[in-house]
Order: C-alpha cells, then sequence, then structure tokens
C-alpha cells in the first residue's frame, strides 16, 4: 500500500506563479523532445598485423558474449578481439556457396548463412569455423520458402531477413519457425510503389523490436514482438534527417544507430525516436566516415561501422 | 511518427519471390526525384560536386545502386559489390544493361605457354566512382570513335539524374526552359506498365537518359532520344524466361545516333564499320529468324527472339513496345525486315563478361565446348574458350541459361544475323 502525505501549498505569488508555470511549461516541452546525450569517441579501424583493412563493403556482426567482431568480405569469415586486431579467419575453402552472415550461438558455436544453389543455407560450425552440421529451419508454413541475405541472434532467438523483400523469418534456438514479419503490406500503396521492396539495413533490439531502413522511404521502420509498427524520418540534410539510409544497430540502451550514405553520418536517436547526435561526416581524417553502410554494436557500447572507398571498419565508443 | 497495428501473415514463396524482383518505380519516378536523395544542403564538410556528398556524380548513383551481400539479381542494383565477388565468383546482377562488377573481374589466360590479362576495364564503360572504387579506363583514354574523356565518364555521362527529357502524349519534350512550359512528368516511362500520358502529362524518357539536344555534358550533344520500353521487373536470371527489352527506332531516335554521341566515328559509314540503325533487310531478317543454334536453322519467325543479339523495331509507338517487352517469353517474334541492327543488338550498355561490353565471348570461335559452358575446371583443355573463368562464370556472363539451349559446339551469335555455321 502506498501513502501519500498531503502537503500543504505554499503562498504563491502572482509573479511567482506565473514563474513556476512557463517553467513547467518549458519542461513539458523539452520533455517531449530532449534525448539523452551520447558521447561518441573514434577509437581505432580494424586491422590484422598487415595494418588496418582497407577493403569496402564488409558485412559486421558482434558476438554480445565475447565481444568479438566478425567480418565478411568474398566468403572469407573474419574474427577480431575486442581491442579491434584480427585474431582468426575462416571460410575461404568451405563448401557453403556465398557466406552472407554470421552469428554466435550461446554455445560458442558459430552459424553462418550462405547462399547456395539457388537457395538460402544455415550451418551451424565449431568455434574453429569447421561445418558441425546443418542448422535446419523447420516447421516453415507450406509454401513458404526460407530465403535470407542477414542474421542475427537476439534473446534465444534467431532473425533471417531477407532485404529485397523486406520480410524476416524468426526461429527459436533450434531453428523452429516462429513468425514471419512482412513489412510490405504494412504500407500505404503510394509507400509500397515507392519502396521498391527493399530494406538496407536490419537489426533488432534487445526487447525483440525489428527495425529495417528504407532508403527510398527516407524512413526507419520499427516492429514491434506485439505487432505494432512504427516510422520515423524525413528527407533532408539537417541533422537528423536522412539522405541515403544504410545499416541499423541498437544498442543496449535502445539507442538506434543509422547509417547515412550520402550525408557520410551515423545518427543516433533514442528509442523514442529522438534525434541525439550525428558523426563522422566525409573528410580523410580517422573519425570521418565515407560511405557508411553497415553497422553494428557491441554491448558496452562500442560501434563499428563498415565503409567504402577502401576505408574499411572503424570502430567508436558510445557513452552516455 | 505513425502507428499502425498488424498482424503476422503467411506469404507464399511465389509472394516472396515476387517482392524480390521489386518494382521498378522506385525513388525516380521517370524525372527529378526527392533532392535530398541525393544532394545534401546543409551537412557539415560538404562541398563537393553541386553539394553532391559523394565524391562524384557516379559515386552518389551507386549509393543506391550498388548493394553489398546481394545473393542474386536484386531490383535496381546494377553493379555488385567486392565483397559479393571472390575469385571464381560472377557478379550477381542481369540487368539488360549488364553489371558493373564485371569491371573488376580480370582473367589471366594461358594458351600454348603464353600468358595473356583480360583486364576488367575491357569489360563495359568505365565510370568514375572514387567512394565505390571504380576508376577511368587506362587504356582508352577517350571514348572509342570519339573525343569524350574518359576520365569524365560518369553514369550522368548518359543517364540525366534530374530526368528532364519527357514523352508526352504527342512525342518527346525535354524541360521547359525559363519563360515556357513543359508537361509534368507523372511517372516512369521505361516500363511495360508505365502510363501512357494523357493531354497535358508526361512520363519520364527511358532510363532518364539524356537527349533532345541536351548539351550538358561537355563536348557532347544527344540529339535525338533512345526509344525502348523494359519489363518491370528486368533484373532477373534468364535462366528460363528471356527479359525482353523492347527497343525501338523512328527517324532521329535511333540507339545508332544516341551512341554516337560520344563514339561519333563508329557511326560513319566511311570506316568500315559495322552497319548500325540500317533495316536489317529481307535476308538478315530470314537468317535471324531460321537461326536457332549453329547448324540448326529451323525456327520460325514467331519464336526466334533472343535477348542475347536484340534489335530495334522499326517503330516508336509505344503501346507496339510496351507490348513487346516481356520477362515470360509470351512474346518471342523475330525482326521484320525493316526492323534494325543497333549498337545494342552486340554490346550491353554498362558492361558484361565480355571484352567491350559484347553480350557473347568474341575471343575464341566457340561459346559452348562439348555441350558445356567453357571453364577452368570444365573445359580445362581448351583454355582460349574458358579465357580463365570458371563453367559457372561462363553461365553467369550468359544469364544463367542452361547450356542445353545452344548446340554442343555453339560458335558465336555474330551467326545469328549471319549464318556461317
Amino acid at each position: 500500500m502506498t501513502l501519500v502525505r498531503r502537503i500543504p501549498s505554499p503562498r504563491l505569488t502572482r509573479a511567482t506563479a506565473l514563474r513556476v508555470a512557463l517553467a513547467a511549461c518549458a519542461l513539458a516541452v523539452c520533455a517531449s523532445g530532449v534525448a539523452a546525450q551520447v558521447q561518441v569517441k573514434y577509437l581505432y579501424n580494424l586491422s590484422s598485423f598487415s595494418g588496418p583493412l582497407r577493403y569496402e563493403g564488409f558485412r559486421v556482426s558482434v558476438d554480445q558474449e565475447s565481444g568479438e567482431t566478425y567480418l565478411i568480405y568474398q566468403n572469407l569469415v573474419r574474427i577480431f578481439s575486442p581491442s579491434g586486431m584480427e585474431t582468426f579467419s575462416f571460410g575461404d575453402d568451405l563448401d557453403l556457396g556465398h557466406i552472407l552472415d554470421a552469428a554466435v550461438e550461446g554455445s560458442g558455436n558459430i552459424i553462418l548463412l550462405s547462399f547456395k544453389d539457388s537457395r538460402s543455407l544455415v550451418t551451424r560450425c565449431n568455434f574453429r569455423g569447421e561445418p558441425i552440421g546443418p542448422f535446419e529451419i523447420t516447421h516453415l508454413p507450406p509454401g513458404l520458402d526460407f530465403y535470407a541475405n542477414r542474421m542475427l541472434h537476439r534473446n534465444g532467438l534467431f532473425y533471417f531477413a531477407s532485404l529485397a523483400s523486406s520480410s524476416v523469418i524468426v526461429t527459436d534456438a533450434s531453428g523452429k519457425f516462429r513468425k514471419l514479419i512482412e513489412f510490405l503490406p504494412l504500407l500505404d500503396a503510394e509507400e509500397q510503389k515507392k519502396s521498391g521492396a527493399e530494406a538496407s539495413g536490419f537489426t533488432v533490439d534487445h526487447e525483440g523490436n525489428v527495425f529495417l531502413t528504407t532508403p527510398s522511404l527516407f524512413k526507419v521502420y520499427k516492429l514491434s514482438p506485439d505487432g505494432k509498427v512504427a516510422s520515423f524520418g524525413r528527407s533532408g540534410s539537417a541533422p537528423g534527417r536522412f539522405g541515403i539510409l544504410a545499416g541499423i544497430a541498437a544498442d543496449s540502451r535502445g539507442n538506434l544507430l543509422v547509417a547515412d550514405k550520402l550525408k557520410c553520418v551515423v545518427m543516433v536517436f533514442d528509442k523514442d525516436f529522438n534525434f541525439v547526435t550525428e558523426f563522422g561526416f566525409r573528410g580523410p581524417r580517422p573519425e570521418n566516415l565515407i560511405l557508411p553502410d553497415d553497422v553494428a554494436v557491441d554491448r558496452t557500447g562500442r560501434l563499428y561501422v563498415a565503409q567504402w572507398r577502401s576505408r574499411g571498419v572503424s570502430v567508436f565508443a558510445l557513452a552516455q | 511518427m505513425k502507428t499502425l497495428r498488424i498482424g503476422f501473415v503467411f506469404l507464399a514463396a511465389a509472394s516472396l519471390m515476387l517482392l524480390a524482383g521489386g518494382t521498378a518505380e522506385a525513388f525516380h519516378s521517370g524525372g527529378v526525384a526527392e533532392c535530398g536523395g541525393c544532394h545534401s544542403m546543409h551537412t557539415p564538410k560538404a562541398g563537393g560536386y553541386s553539394l553532391l556528398i559523394g565524391s562524384d556524380p557516379s559515386s552518389t548513383c551507386l549509393s543506391c545502386h550498388m548493394h553489398a551481400g546481394d545473393t542474386g539479381p536484386s531490383s535496381y542494383h546494377i553493379a555488385t559489390a567486392d565483397a559479393d565477388m571472390p575469385v571464381g565468383v560472377a557478379p550477381l546482377q542481369r540487368t539488360p544493361g549488364g553489371d558493373f562488377g564485371w569491371l573488376r573481374k580480370t582473367y589471366t589466360i594461358t594458351v600454348r605457354g603464353t600468358t595473356t590479362t583480360e583486364w576488367g576495364q575491357t569489360h563495359g564503360h568505365n565510370i568514375v566512382a572514387v567512394d565505390t572504387v571504380f576508376a577511368a579506363d587506362t587504356d582508352n583514354t577517350t571514348s572509342p570513335g570519339g573525343t569524350f574523356p574518359g576520365s569524365q565518364m560518369s553514369c550522368t555521362s548518359c543517364h540525366d539524374p534530374h530526368g528532364r527529357v519527357r514523352r508526352n502524349s504527342t512525342g518527346y519534350a525535354t524541360g521547359a526552359a525559363l519563360g515556357g512550359k513543359a508537361d509534368p512528368i507523372i511517372a516512369s516511362g521505361s516500363y511495360n506498365n508505365s502510363p501512357i500520358p494523357a493531354a497535358g502529362q508526361a512520363v519520364g524518357a527511358y532510363r532518364l537518359l539524356r537527349g533532345l539536344n541536351d548539351a550538358s555534358v561537355p563536348g557532347v550533344v544527344f540529339q535525338g532520344v533512345g526509344i525502348a520500353i523494359a519489363p518491370s521487373s528486368y533484373n532477373r536470371t534468364e535462366a528460363t524466361t528471356m527479359t525482353r527489352v523492347a527497343y525501338g527506332a523512328t527517324g532521329i531516335n535511333t540507339w545508332g545516333n544516341w551512341c554516337a554521341s560520344c563514339h561519333q566515328d563508329m557511326h560513319s559509314s566511311g570506316n568500315y564499320v559495322h552497319p548500325v540503325d540500317q533495316s536489317l533487310g529481307t535476308n538478315v531478317a530470314n537468317v535471324y529468324n531460321a537461326y536457332v543454334a549453329s547448324g540448326d536453322f529451323t525456327g520460325v519467325a514467331a519464336s526466334s527472339f533472343t535477348s542475347l543479339v536484340p534489335f530495334a523495331e522499326n517503330t516508336g509507338d509505344i503501346a507496339t513496345l510496351q507490348a513487346h517487352a516481356k520477362n515470360d517469353n509470351s512474346y518471342m517474334n523475330g525482326p521484320g525486315t525493316s526492323d534494325k541492327v543497333t549498337c545494342l543488338s552486340c554490346h550491353r550498355a554498362h558492361a558484361s563478361g565480355w571484352p567491350e561490353a559484347l553480350r557473347w565471348n568474341m575471343e575464341g570461335e566457340f561459346m559452348v565446348y562439348n555441350s558445356l559452358w567453357p571453364g577452368t575446371d570444365t573445359t580445362p583443355t581448351v583454355p582460349q574458350f574458358a579465357r580463365g573463368r570458371l563453367g559457372a562464370e561462363t553461365q553467369a556472363a550468359y544469364y544463367d541459361r542452361p547450356v542445353t539451349q545452344f548446340a554442343s559446339y555453339q560458335r558465336v551469335l555474330c551467326n545469328k544475323c549471319h549464318a556461317k555455321d
């Protein structure tokens, strides 16, 4: 039971009352739009013993348990320690077709998503990257083929996304089908026409919300586990507006990190979609970004940004 | 922010595949798109070309039209990222214009002890896109047959990102000058499902291509327009059915004329060049229609078309072209005698798996060898036909066609019109 003690109101002069009212109004206005500050600091670029990686178009994912980073480039899975050095690689001699994504399950096994012979393939590998068996997707509804080019492991579930069709298949840890999330039917007709049915980025936060970025609509869409859809975003170059959306990631606080290839920034939004900050910007300095594309964030707030123009993957620290 | 209540639905695989093909009208809608999709007015550290934050126009285009992580032909992507093309893997996109990713595929061929290199840059138009690491052609420093500098080659050399050329209810027109008026563009005009503009309306020119005396590219004047209609789903494998772009030609609006804006000497009748924009005539049309494969001339006009050797129909009638632009083999008619050979009969506009952006391999006499797609793995005894590729790469260059569509020792497709095999 909660006890509430009634406190007598102090006597207010008219001027004081006005000031209090104004302050209250100001607080109310600010409360709806103010987002927590996020400090961003460039740390380093992912490197091998040959120096910083100089390729572009990496797929980047993070093992939240170990803090290791997984990069995929030309069928090679490259693993980096939390300090940014390459520690292991595998994949180029596997007969798995085109390797697209990697995730780590609780046991430490590595799950690879690949595309071979016109079908998607999921393979369970041990920590050395040696295949130990298929990861079967079971109990799919009749008529639904399994296809994906992105994969995430969150909260014991696997999310397999097809960016081309903006759809996500969710399975449990054993690969048993849970649900299909289809994004396109959620749009109105004009949006459907404009979207080209294509998403550019995909992530899932720790509450199970699924996020997709749609560059041709200049919007980020959020699909909650309870089936609600929300979106935000407007085109433009002012801070917080979208140019060409790319990858998206959600940190442990629910902040959204959204890469913009046109503006060459990563934008930070809080979980209520309030714009917080943006950073990077085109330029030659290490902390600059050129065509930031895929992004991933670990639970300590280290953000990994894959870029083009042979700039590899830049790592930033986010602090709140 | 908007909030909707949704339920999760199941869709059949067929629906998914349809969606994966993507609609084709995204973003540009036949004309100038949303400004903020390419230009950034206020982003700090801007100062690039025309407030494009990309290093150059092509880099800006490829921000959307090139995407890492594709598994196959995907919507409006026209270049495969390096990340998706390890050695032995062909580019993934299958647009009629080709995949710029072929510019990155360099092959080494050793024949009778002599090793040669087929450089990727020979495979197409070398757009300069610094951010996505496409560089100028180092061999052709100017356009072959012309003087356009290779260092300035860009997507916007051919395409007008603002899409001012339009097709209205009476013909083609450009955007209005100050003091003038022009019909507004209501949608893309590139597809077989594009609207027919009513009076007072217009649709965009095919693929936002420049035309109608556009002289905004230094040193180049595009006199006519390029007439064509594509199926609305065009970036797709041709393993089972072909993607037929219906090219048209009328008056000065011919593809040879259009390409000659930069390659003018290729069009000169006095330079011993292959004819272009000329009617096929009875003999060639008959050969095209009869040709099935090397040694097999039993074809008929109603089923003789191949997208490996397209031709321009002698018409500018859009309704006709829309009826012929198919991706399900429902219209396979070959040419009539007045239809025309074009540059695009042999070349792809962007890039192909073969030198000079050709649609088939002209570096040897056989396209198919011993019923196999030539490859270092499939036909190792004839490296001159494999050209350093795996058999799968060769098949990809032919848009995944099964080898059984051709003769067991199929010769080059010059013979589709000339029947010397």
